[in-house]
């Protein structure tokens, strides 16, 4: 197990810089996510660190060694594929068997290490057959395996569970966990799944076009958002932005919206300007059908049995929230909204910096 | 009720779609069999021919060649006299032991060069690839009769004439094998490369471990090709083998052709038979590689 550390990272290919200056800092045996949406550098990110892509400007710091300029086989890493990457023509057990081999270890250490991990995994059964002859969750399964057989410091998967059906990506996500917690091994996951990110890491990054947006706990980022993108990027379903001009009302500031409704009132914590813009971020689950507040138009009614999503027209805006239960609205309601001042996330509407 | 009708449908579905299979063939796939019979049997029957009349003496071959009778065809006497001729006095294994060498030759220089050349093109970054690669198909447009005599005399300037290796030496890079091996590589997903160099392999056992095992098809495509276009040859084995001992089979049953003094039409025949033999041998033990789809699974 290792600490890595990432130092000021940048890569360009040509003229072209996919990562600007990244500093990220994993600590020994902690479950990171790197997330964002696709073309944001994360997987970039993680071939760097793999060893897959050499390094346009600043340093990778694996267990203390700075290793830059190490090959990939030197970094003791090990790598989970996004498409499993098994070898199509070797046996589970010679996949397995392969960077053991590379390391001119003994038959013996070998076959004992293969039958150690295969016994983590419940792979006993699959050892003799061929990548085709399973199905893609214990092709995934196996692809663990090849990484567990060689105990290394760390741990890299490249949005290992995008290729399973809904059902097999949540177990799988489970079985992942359950990993990190028996083995306590250092692991860099990325994913462009934020659920799955959420569910499993100890800390996410979050990350745009190639910057990191921000890093924290799942709840941190849920909580207490740096910035509109990573509100609206964090939480299924995700965040509302709501774009209000700020007024002066009788108990203080209030948000008006486009259609000059009164949104909310601003928390008392928030110093904003009379007339700034601003996007007023809510929750789905925050925002709630009351008897008075800004009048809303019902678009789209979705029970999905423990709650129902609604999605409403609010000034042109759409909006959504969660109601918890089933709900008796339908199409073209009219209804009012309500939401707790202090649970709304107010980001300034020009930088998306939360204020 | 309703469980009822659950099991049942995918019963009829899979009962409706086997009696389809059994069902009587369609006239178009009808049609489709009988021109791929008549197809089989344009290019069958010049062999099968050949192959008869083999087995008949050279005057029988010349007495029943008019009129058109069914003898024309069959042996009326048949007979191995042709065969045993070849092989005592023409010294067919000796002819037949210079052109396997000159195939073998052939075949493992250029599947070595191919496969080397191809994983090169396909998988390594290196500057001007695509232009050499370009430069190297161009070579593809060049005929051998163009460079007839300039190869003669690189190779007669080398001390080569008259050698094995003058046989197959001019020829151990081809640029269609390179090409094929290129493409094959190229199909492998990259992944593979990437989870063996994490893995601890460099690029030599990435080509040899990873990529080669999974060009099989393609390679066995490439030594069926090879061992074909060698076995066949005969102007560049014509000009530069001037040893007869040496001269592979195919020069030396052309000879048989313009025997001035009397026919030998039995021996040539039989002589053709039996090298498309090994030819025969080949295309069966390598086509179940060269049919198979490549790189069925281990990626999705």
């Amino acid at each position: 197990m290792a600490n890595v550390n990432v130092r000021k990272l940048v890569k360009s290919f040509g003229d072209a810089t996919v990562l600007r200056g990244i500093d990220v800092d994993v600590r020994d045996g902690e479950f990171l996510s790197l997330v964002g949406p696709s073309g944001c550098g994360k997987s970039t990110l993680l071939r760097m660190i793999a060893g897959l892509e050499p390094i346009s400007a600043g340093d990778i710091v694996i267990d203390g060694k700075v290793v830059n300029g190490l090959a990939a086989k030197d970094r003791d890493i090990a790598m989970v594929f996004q498409n499993y990457a098994l070898y199509p023509h070797m046996t589970v057990r010679e996949n397995m068997s392969f960077a053991l081999e590379m390391r001119g270890l003994s038959k013996a250490e070998i076959a004992a290490s293969v039958a150690s991990a295969a016994a983590i995994l419940g792979l006993e059964a699959l050892l003799d057959r061929y990548p085709r002859q399973m199905s893609g969750g214990q092709q995934q399964r196996v692809a663990m395996g090849r990484a567990i057989v060689r105990d290394p410091k760390v741990f890299l998967f490249d949005e290992p569970l995008s290729n399973l059906d809904a059902k097999l990506r949540v177990q799988m996500r489970t079985e992942i966990k359950d990993l990190h917690a028996r083995l306590g091994s250092t692991i860099i996951y990325v994913t462009h799944d934020q659920l799955e990110a959420m569910t499993m890491a100890d800390r996410i990054v979050v990350m745009r076009a190639g910057v990191i947006e921000q890093i924290g706990t799942p709840l941190d980022l849920y909580d207490r958002p740096g910035n509109s993108f990573v509100g609206s990027f964090i939480g299924s379903p995700a965040m509302n932005l709501v774009r209000c001009t700020v007024a002066g009302g009788d108990t203080g500031p209030v948000c008006v919206t486009a259609g000059n409704q009164i949104l909310a009132r601003l928390p008392v914590t928030k110093q904003v300007a009379a007339g700034a813009t601003v996007d007023v971020g809510i929750r789905p689950e925050d925002l709630e059908v009351g008897a008075s507040g800004p009048h809303a138009q019902v678009v789209v009614v979705e029970p999905t049995g423990p709650e129902t999503q609604v999605t409403a027209s609010l000034d042109g805006q759409i909006v959504r929230l969660v109601v918890k239960g089933r709900s008796s609205l339908n199409r073209g309601d009219k209804i009012s909204l309500r939401t707790d001042s202090e649970k709304l996330h107010i980001f300034d509407a020009e930088t998306g910096t939360r204020i | 009720m309703s469980e009822n009708v659950d099991t049942d449908l995918p019963v009829a579905a899979i009962q409706s779609s086997a009696l389809s299979k059994r069902a009587p063939r369609d006239p178009v796939s009808l049609i489709g069999t009988i021109s791929l019979s008549l197809i089989a049997f344009a290019f069958a029957f010049p062999i099968a021919w050949a192959a008869l009349t083999s087995l008949k003496s050279t005057s029988s071959v010349i007495a029943t060649r008019y009129p058109l009778t069914v003898w024309s065809f069959f042996p009326p006497h048949p007979t191995l006299e042709n065969y045993v001729f070849l092989f005592n006095e023409l010294k067919l294994g000796r002819h037949l032991l210079n052109t396997a060498i000159a195939s073998s030759g052939q075949v493992l220089l250029v599947v070595i060069t191919s496969t080397l050349a191809g994983y090169a093109f396909a998988r390594l970054r290196f500057p001007g690839r695509e232009g050499l690669f370009a430069l190297t198909l161009l070579t593809a447009f060049i005929p051998l009769e163009v460079i007839l005599v300039p190869l003669y005399q690189v190779v007669s300037g080398m001390g080569l004439t008259s050698t094995y290796a003058a046989l197959f030496l001019p020829f151990a890079a081809q640029p269609f094998g390179i090409y094929l091996m290129r493409q094959s590589f190229r199909q492998i997903p990259p992944e593979l490369d990437d989870a063996a160099r994490v893995d601890g392999a460099g690029t030599w056992r990435i080509f040899w471990r990873i990529a080669m095992p999974n060009v099989r098809p393609a390679l066995a495509t490439l030594v069926l090709i090879q061992f074909i276009w060698s076995w066949n040859a005969y102007l560049w084995p014509l000009v530069i083998m001037q040893d007869p001992d040496k001269q592979i089979v195919q020069v030396m049953l052309a000879g048989l052709k313009g025997s001035p003094n009397y026919s030998l039409d039995g021996p040539l025949f039989a002589g053709l038979t039996f090298v498309t033999v090994p030819l025969v041998v080949m295309a069966i033990l390598l086509q179940r590689y060269y049919v198979r789809g490549l790189m069925t699974s281990g990626i999705r």
